[in-house]
């Protein structure tokens, strides 16, 4: 890391103390900031990833990367909507190299039924595992793209700012699953 | 409904990690040990001449601002490494962090008083909580700890103070104010005439709010901006489009506007919009009559329309928190044990159940909420 990027990288953790301030009074900033945060960071990456399993290293990956890039952050939006870019830029990584390993026979998990609460219904339990066993199908930035439209609740311009595409080509992604997911869903 | 729908709103509600305390805590432990070994890879290895480069020039650089923050009768801490603020260690024990381009200036150091200066720049207070006395002057702004840690950054017109823990009184010649954890202000306050005026005859721009810089004198008296007007009429669609064209800015870092603001981009049908300025009330507003409901409008959101029930439980807690005897405090309850359960934290759900039947023995929720707890 160069003195540049080390310097900024202080600013940026102390732009998080000054956000995240009231929390334990003894912890640095990268603690407070993963205390505040990381259960947001947590539910994204489960819905993007659909398995338990992966959350830890996807939380762990994306503080690491955070505390490198964080630029004067004050609003606890700016720092939420740079943690969500973070972790779709995670996921997506880690959900390419599953995918490989799974072309080569190396990943064999399949859907983990341990993603959704205990207070699912068995209806819903199995209406879930029926979406994210068609998620893993589709490509990766198609499938993140629908996940944070339609799971995150995040608006089309949001979409494509996480997903660094054009707005064009969100919506591109959105329909491409939604045609998927249509042709699966025989009730509809 | 069909089964499209059924299946995303299943997974919006119930597709949430189990993040409670004891994993919270596993992968911190884990995060702060590969930090220690990425900085431990960094520093040996093949990179080790340029990080002498590093530590020569961090040096150099260090020593400015080590010999600015130099006080008398204070013992300086020699600069740690070359990319962190030098520290002065008080004769109370009390410590100092200066910033870079920093001044600390100090006019009294005993083992019961200090009293310290900031030129320029930003430094930030660590207070011993034996101290007797700890006072900065920042300019004609002062600050009194009553036992806290906080920042000061000097300005132009009087110094910019942010509270991470404790309370501190900051005064100027024409009055002083408390701060609490999580709470900052410019100081001295402009007049009111510049943040509160609504004056609908009036022309010219709303002046900006920018917390870190100082404002300008105004130039003319603001004018009430459009999307007021259409959220006083109930127009909330209108409301949020005059925001989104008018920009964040025209949004005053007030309760009445953040609130207001709030509603527009809640009712308008863009709740994620609604968070920014609930937390805002919720961090710099506390003492407000209406903090306790911002918090508990959050936890709705939160749970109701955004699928982030964790989250929810802390707003509704901190709900509960800011008025403990209030109207909403059971409500607020009742809808804590609800997140927790939908967030999977079953015991955090039970406790909080516990809670409210102990309290509420005859609540509406009652029924609800040990159902919910897993009391029955």
């Amino acid at each position: 890391m160069s003195q540049d990027e080390m310097e900024r990288a202080q600013v940026a953790v102390r732009a998080i103390a000054r956000v995240s301030a009231g929390g334990d009074a003894t912890a640095a900033p990268l603690e407070l900031a993963f205390r505040r945060y990381s259960p947001y960071v947590a539910t994204i990456a489960l819905r993007l990833m659909g398995r338990d399993g992966d959350v830890d290293d996807v939380v762990q990956e994306v503080f690491l990367r955070a505390i490198k890039g964080l630029e004067q952050l004050r609003e606890p939006e700016a720092i939420r909507s740079w943690l969500a870019t973070v972790t779709v830029r995670v996921c997506r990584k880690t959900l390419r190299m599953r995918r490989l390993r799974a072309m080569v026979g190396f990943d064999t998990t399949g859907v983990d039924d341990g993603l959704m609460a205990a207070t699912a219904s068995p209806e819903q339990r199995a209406l879930v595992l029926r979406l994210y066993r068609v998620l893993e199908a589709v490509p990766v930035d198609e499938r993140i793209a629908w996940t944070l439209r339609y799971l995150e609740g995040e608006q089309l311009e949001a979409v494509a700012k996480l997903c660094g595409c054009s707005l064009a080509t969100a919506k591109r992604r959105i329909a491409a699953v939604q045609q998927v997911i249509g042709r699966l869903m025989p009730n509809e | 409904m069909n089964d499209m729908q059924r299946m995303i709103d299943a997974a919006s509600a119930h597709v949430q990690p189990s993040w409670d305390e004891a994993r919270l805590r596993r992968v911190e432990r884990a995060l702060l040990r590969r930090r220690a070994r990425a900085r431990l890879v960094r520093t040996v290895g093949g990179v080790a001449l340029a990080a002498a480069v590093l530590v020569v020039v961090g040096l150099g650089f260090r020593w400015k601002a080590w010999s600015e923050a130099s006080v008398q009768g204070a013992t300086v801490e020699p600069p740690a490494a070359a990319a962190e603020p030098a520290e002065v260690v008080f004769p109370d024990g009390s410590r100092a962090q200066v910033e870079d381009g920093a001044s600390l200036r100090q006019r009294e150091a005993e083992q019961h008083r200090v009293v310290a200066e900031v030129e320029r720049g930003s430094v930030r207070f660590d207070v011993n909580p034996g101290a007797r006395v700890f006072k900065v002057i920042a300019g004609q702004v002062a600050v009194q700890v009553l036992g806290t840690a906080f920042t000061v950054q000097r300005s132009e017109v009087g110094a910019h103070v942010a509270v991470d823990r404790g309370r501190v009184r900051v005064s100027w010649p024409d009055g002083s104010r408390e701060l609490g954890a999580g709470e900052a202000g410019d100081f001295p306050p402009a007049p009111r005439a510049e943040v509160t005026i609504v004056d609908e005859t009036a022309t010219g721009p709303e002046p900006e709010i920018a917390p870190v810089r100082p404002r300008p004198a105004p130039q003319k008296p603001p004018v009430e901006p459009q999307w007021r007007d259409h959220a006083h009429r109930g127009d909330y669609a209108a409301a949020y489009a005059a925001l989104e064209a008018q920009g964040p800015g025209v949004v005053r870092n007030h309760p009445d506007d953040l609130l207001l603001a709030a509603d527009v981009a809640r009712l308008s049908g863009h709740p994620a919009q609604a968070v920014g300025p609930l937390e805002r009330v919720l961090r710099g507003h506390r003492g407000d009559g209406r903090a306790s409901l911002a918090a508990f409008t959050l936890g709705k959101l939160l749970l109701d329309q955004l699928g982030r029930p964790a989250e929810a439980a802390g707003a509704f807690a901190d709900a509960r928190a800011l008025a403990p005897g209030g109207a909403l405090a059971q409500d607020a309850l009742a809808r804590e044990v609800e997140a927790w359960a939908r967030a999977g934290q079953r015991d955090r759900a039970r406790l909080a159940a516990e809670q409210y039947v102990q309290r509420y023995p005859d609540g509406q929720r009652a029924a609800h909420v040990r159902r919910l707890g897993g009391l029955e």
